[in-house]
């Protein structure tokens, strides 16, 4: 009795024992229907910012789930259209048949046309887009990053296009007289006939057309001078006799632009001109010389429209497509072009051919960055321009552009060496693997890094939201638990209070 | 002895039960009256030669009530009124700084704001991928206005809860002075005061809510109120009078009144000085201490997230002249707040950190080494009020001389930029510079690096936000005004766009975004100490984000601190009150009980005086 009557004559202990009650049944029936121990950081208890970081990983992983979705929608992409290109790459070397000389009534071979449906499908896969990221133009091309093939080929805007790069580079290379820029004297005879003199030379020091890299002569009675000078400028060839017949002339000439490679020109003194790379030995030492001189001038003519043509064709797409980096491309200094010496910045009067992010770097992936984690980036750019994929257009954009209407025995041996070439940049000697196929591993490899992160991001978000849990939950059966055991408390104290405040000795008098 | 000494005695006992029955019906009657304790009455017998009783005395009404419970419960109703009052306002503070699972939280939306900068790096072009950024930009900015304003209006309500506490502090002084007087006026003509009292003890008990004080009696019954320091309150039947001007419009920054108290001699003090509890004194934390360091918590949130954005380093250029290097450094973009830092060795071989501060004002100079947070480097401050490079230099040499810090450095002007050069011939060690840079704001939003003012200060029209010295220092309630940059919401696309001359950057170039990403989420600073987390020595170092949340558990861990401080001492409160009332209230059944008691002896009184009437009118019969 004496607790309970202390409580009655406590002014406000006993309501406010009550309403404390009340209160702690409704703290925990809004615990039991949010699940969460407060509303407020003050109510979760000492690991308060664990639960704050927590809460924000979760929601940035939220976001790096949301990159890893659209960028792996962007490497897929990628993979296919890599696989593509190179298939086209493998399609284009047997498209560019060496023995299938075919001229159609449209000027074109079937090997052009074939080319031509090539490229146009290889444009098209390296303008390829998802949801506004140019795949092939760097990180940040807005338009298609590769022009069409009208405007590569025949340029745009006032801006020249591969075939004038290809028309220009000829006229250099072949030279007013189409034979290599390499001119051959008309003969000097000392009456008698007691000495005949022809003189070939280069038209100047430059990069253009031939270059004479050595001639060896076994002709008797005929005197090259100089002889052992090795990369001589020009060279006299005097007749002081007849020579004996199977004796040989032989001139070497270098190819530009390196001139490194090169071809060789033999001659063999004979009485009939049936064989191949052969002179008659004529009359006197007069006529033999006219004869070995227009056998030289005939032989390197020809070499010089197919041989050199094919090679200053290369060069001219070469400069044409050589964009990477920034690079300017190169054309020839002229007009006019035919005794151009140098070459000049074409950046300005070029057709762009490929406009996508192109500033310098030391590797093209760095361009496209995908944050899928705090400290992980996913690189994927890749650059048109790149190498592997700049051969492949071209490849097969410089045999497009290429003229062989006049389906002469010129024009195929011109085509014959021009195919070898584009062969060769397709697949060069002593390389196994393309590099489409490098850049495809890039990508591959990226993919999977993307893959794993995701993975790994689906089980940390699991962990933190259960750490979150951990902190800011509540044990639901024991709430309901608590809520049950203070309802009971608080009927029973209504109760007890009710009695209390009604029992009173003044009741009772 | 007779029959009149015994009625006499009967008489007595009748008045004295009646005055005691007065007094129990006084206490049933107040038996639910707050403060009132349960009154006796103490009787005093004379008696005559023969031992019989000559009269009773029976008007000192006694109060029950035990004072060491009194003074103690006292004592604690000042704890938990403070403790209480704490805790009302750091739990509206916790909540102001977010709730859990709370989207609009500054911890929530710094982390969309670094998710939606990540996104923008993923895609710059996307137009959606700029406007999200922007959109949590100003839901960011918007959350640290709301923020500040809230607690700018708490502070406002403390500063209102002061004057109504001084009004109620000095209405309860007077209070207590009239009662008193009466109580003084009672005890010296020997009657009861024993509900006035009763009503001075309710007066007592709540100043004791307000305030922490100190209370004795003196013999005269009066009491003596002295404030925690010593300081009378309520002396000699005097009371003291309490002052306080409330700041109508509490500006940040801006200190509020203290409260005076003037004795009645004249005498003037600060009465909270050394106060520590009392809701006076809570009022007074909450609006000095607590609500101004939450507020500099977000202004530094405010000030590090704009600058992390608009601030880009300089860098200086590698320079030898003879035999001495060092660095030549660009200095013209230098505002007012921005710093040069500058590292190098001195003679003996000790690192130094030299951190020059543009300031406008000259006035302010020489600045403290306080003025960074970093705790190892010594701040010097430089005039740049010319505006002029060439000025700034010259100020720099003058500056860093007044320092003490040009010995063997060789500063100079080297075509209008900064060149600082070591000595190599210097003994006993070469001094060597090892790094020279400034951080500045960027003033335009293209054509000066990465940097971009997402943030701006709208406070007096649209300002850049340098963290300038001037007027109090631009930080101090730069929460209140920050906001997205104007240019920045007429034109996303700056958010990608940072060159414009010779050629544009692509629409679709992330090294700004990217930037951006690296400023907020991990460009590492070290934040003001006044914000109550990290020491002046080790200040916390970290990302934004970091400090956001540290910020956040700061608050909740406050508001926990507070609410279970406050807990505990409302139930020790509750105990004393528990004891002291018991110790003075009024037991209805014991005093029903009394009554039935005195009702008996009642009735005996009457039945003696019956019974001497009838012994009186037999002894008179005998005559007849």
């Amino acid at each position: 009795m004496t607790t309970v009557s202390s409580i009655s004559t406590s002014r406000n202990y006993l309501t406010q024992q009550l309403l404390d009650l009340k209160d702690q049944l409704s703290d925990k029936t809004t615990q039991l229907a949010s699940g969460k121990v407060g509303t407020t950081y003050g109510e979760i208890g000492d690991r308060r910012l664990l639960d704050i970081q927590m809460t924000q990983k979760v929601s940035l992983i939220q976001t790096y789930k949301e990159t890893i979705t659209v960028s792996n929608l962007h490497l897929e992409t990628l993979n296919l259209s890599l696989d593509r290109l190179e298939t086209i790459r493998r399609d284009s070397k047997s498209a560019i048949d060496i023995n299938d000389f075919v001229v159609q009534s449209d000027g074109k071979t079937q090997t052009q046309d074939r080319a031509k449906l090539l490229l146009n499908e290889t444009i098209n896969v390296l303008n390829t887009d998802v949801a506004g990221h140019y795949l092939f133009g760097g990180t940040d091309a807005v338009v298609d990053p590769v022009e069409t093939i009208d405007e590569i080929i025949n340029g745009a805007n006032g801006l020249d296009g591969l075939k004038t790069y290809v028309s220009e580079f000829s006229q250099a290379n072949l030279g007013p007289n189409s034979n290599g820029r390499v001119d051959v004297s008309a003969l000097t005879t000392v009456p008698g006939p007691v000495s005949s003199t022809f003189t070939v030379a280069e038209d100047g020091a430059h990069d253009f057309g031939f270059d004479i890299s050595s001639v060896t002569s076994t002709l008797t009675n005929v005197t090259v001078t100089p002889l052992v000078a090795a990369d001589p400028e020009t060279f006299d060839v005097q007749f002081t006799g007849q020579p004996g017949l199977g004796e040989t002339f032989e001139l070497e000439l270098t190819m530009p632009p390196t001139h490194t490679d090169s071809i060789t020109i033999t001659l063999t003194a004979a009485t009939t001109t049936q064989e191949e790379g052969s002179f008659i030995v004529g009359a006197d030492l007069e006529e033999t010389a006219q004869n070995l001189r227009d056998a030289l001038v005939t032989e390197m003519e020809k070499q010089a429209q197919t041989t050199l043509k094919a090679v200053s064709d290369e060069w001219a797409s070469d400069q044409f497509f050589n964009t990477y980096n920034g690079q300017e491309p190169q054309r020839v200094d002229g007009p006019p072009f035919d005794t151009a010496t140098a070459l000049i910045a074409g950046g300005a009067t070029t057709v762009d051919w490929y406009t996508g992010r192109n500033t310098a770097t030391t590797d093209p992936r760095g361009d496209k960055n995908a944050i899928v984690d705090r400290n992980l980036t996913i690189q994927y750019g890749v650059r048109a321009n790149e190498a592997p994929l700049k051969e492949l257009m071209q490849s097969l954009a410089t045999f497009v552009a290429a003229d062989f209407s006049g389906g002469g025995v010129t024009d195929e041996q011109y085509y014959n060496a021009l195919a070898g070439k584009m062969q060769g940049i397709l697949q060069p000697n002593g390389v196994n693997q393309s590099g489409i196929v490098d850049i495809s591993t890039d990508i591959a490899i990226a993919h999977r890094t993307m893959n794993l992160t995701d993975e790994r991001h689906t089980q940390m978000a699991h962990t933190y939201e259960k750490t979150i849990a951990d902190i800011e939950g509540v044990d639901q059966d024991r709430v309901a638990a608590e809520v049950l055991q203070l309802k009971t408390n608080l009927e029973v104290s209504y109760n007890a209070s009710s009695i209390v405040f009604n029992l009173s000795l003044a009741d009772y008098l | 002895m007779g029959l009149t000494s015994a009625l006499n005695t009967a008489v007595f006992g009748i008045t004295f039960n009646q005055r005691q029955i007065d007094v129990a019906a006084a206490n049933i009657a107040n038996a639910d009256t707050v403060g009132y304790s349960k009154k006796s009455v103490s009787a005093k017998a004379y008696f005559d030669g023969q031992g019989g009783v000559a009269g009773i005395i029976s008007n000192e009404v006694i109060r029950t009530l035990d004072k060491q419970v009194q003074a103690d419960y006292f004592r604690s109703l000042a704890d938990t009124n403070y403790g209480a009052q704490i805790s009302a306002f750091t739990d509206r503070l916790d909540d102001i700084f977010g709730t859990l699972g709370d989207e609009t939280g500054l911890s929530a939306l710094a982390g969309k704001l670094t998710a939606s900068l990540s996104t923008l790096v993923n895609q710059p072009g996307s137009y959606a991928a700029q406007k999200e950024v922007i959109a949590n930009a100003e839901a960011m900015a918007y959350e640290l206005n709301s923020s500040f304003s809230q607690l700018t209006d708490l502070r406002q309500e403390a500063d209102d809860a002061l004057k109504q506490q001084t009004e109620s502090v000095n209405s309860l002084l007077g209070a207590i002075e009239d009662i008193d007087a009466a109580i003084r006026d009672a005890t010296s003509a020997e009657t009861s005061s024993a509900e006035m009292e009763d009503e001075r003890d309710r007066l007592v008990e709540q100043l004791s809510g307000y305030l922490d004080v100190k209370i004795s009696k003196t013999p005269e019954n009066t009491l003596f109120i002295l404030s925690r320091d010593g300081q009378p309150l309520y002396s000699d039947g005097k009371a003291s009078t309490l002052s306080f001007d409330t700041t109508h419009s509490l500006q940040p920054g801006q200190p509020g009144q203290p409260v005076y108290a003037t004795t009645a001699g004249g005498a003037q003090f600060d009465l909270l000085g050394s106060a520590r509890s009392g809701a006076m004194a809570a009022a007074l934390e909450l609006r000095d201490d607590v609500l101004v360091e939450a507020s500099r918590q977000l202004d530094t949130i405010a000030a590090e997230l704009s600058q992390a954005f608009s601030n880009v380093t300089v860098p200086s250029t590698p320079t030898t002249v003879g035999v001495d290097d060092g660095y030549t450094l660009d200095v013209s973009g230098l505002q007012s707040g921005n710093t040069i830092s500058l590292t190098y060795t001195d003679t003996l071989g000790q690192e130094q950190n030299v951190t020059l501060m543009a300031v406008d004002d000259p006035s302010l100079l020489p600045l403290d080494n306080s003025a960074t947070t970093d705790p190892n480097d010594t701040v010097v401050g430089i005039d740049i009020s010319s505006g002029t490079p060439a000025t700034y230099i010259t100020n720099i040499i003058t500056e860093l001389g007044a320092a003490g810090l040009n010995t063997g450095l060789q500063v100079a002007n080297d075509a209008g930029n900064l060149r600082i050069l070591g000595d190599s011939t210097a003994l006993p060690n070469p001094i060597t510079v090892e790094g020279l840079s400034a951080n500045v704001t960027v003033t335009a939003n293209s054509d000066q690096g990465l940097g971009l003012a997402i943030f701006v200060d709208t406070r007096n029209g649209t300002e850049l936000f340098t963290d300038a010295l001037e007027n109090g220092g631009q930080r101090v309630g730069y929460a209140s005004g920050i906001s997205v940059n104007p240019d920045l919401l007429a034109d996303s696309g700056l958010l990608v766009n940072y060159q414009t001359t010779p050629t544009p950057n692509s629409a679709s170039d992330p090294a700004r975004p990217k930037h951006l990403l690296d400023a907020l989420s991990v460009g590492t600073t070290k934040f003001d100490t006044g914000t109550g987390i990290g020491s002046a020595s080790n200040p916390f170092e970290g990302t934004i984000i970091d400090f956001v949340n540290q910020t956040i558990a700061y608050q909740g861990n406050q508001a926990s601190d507070a609410k279970t401080y406050s807990a505990s001492k409302e139930a020790l409160t509750q105990n004393l009150a528990i004891r002291y009332e018991q110790s003075y209230s009024v037991n209805l059944d014991q005093e029903l009980a009394f009554l039935v008691q005195l009702e008996n002896a009642y009735s005996a009184n009457a039945r003696v005086m019956q019974i001497i009437k009838e012994l009186t009118d037999e002894l008179l019969s005998i005559g007849r």
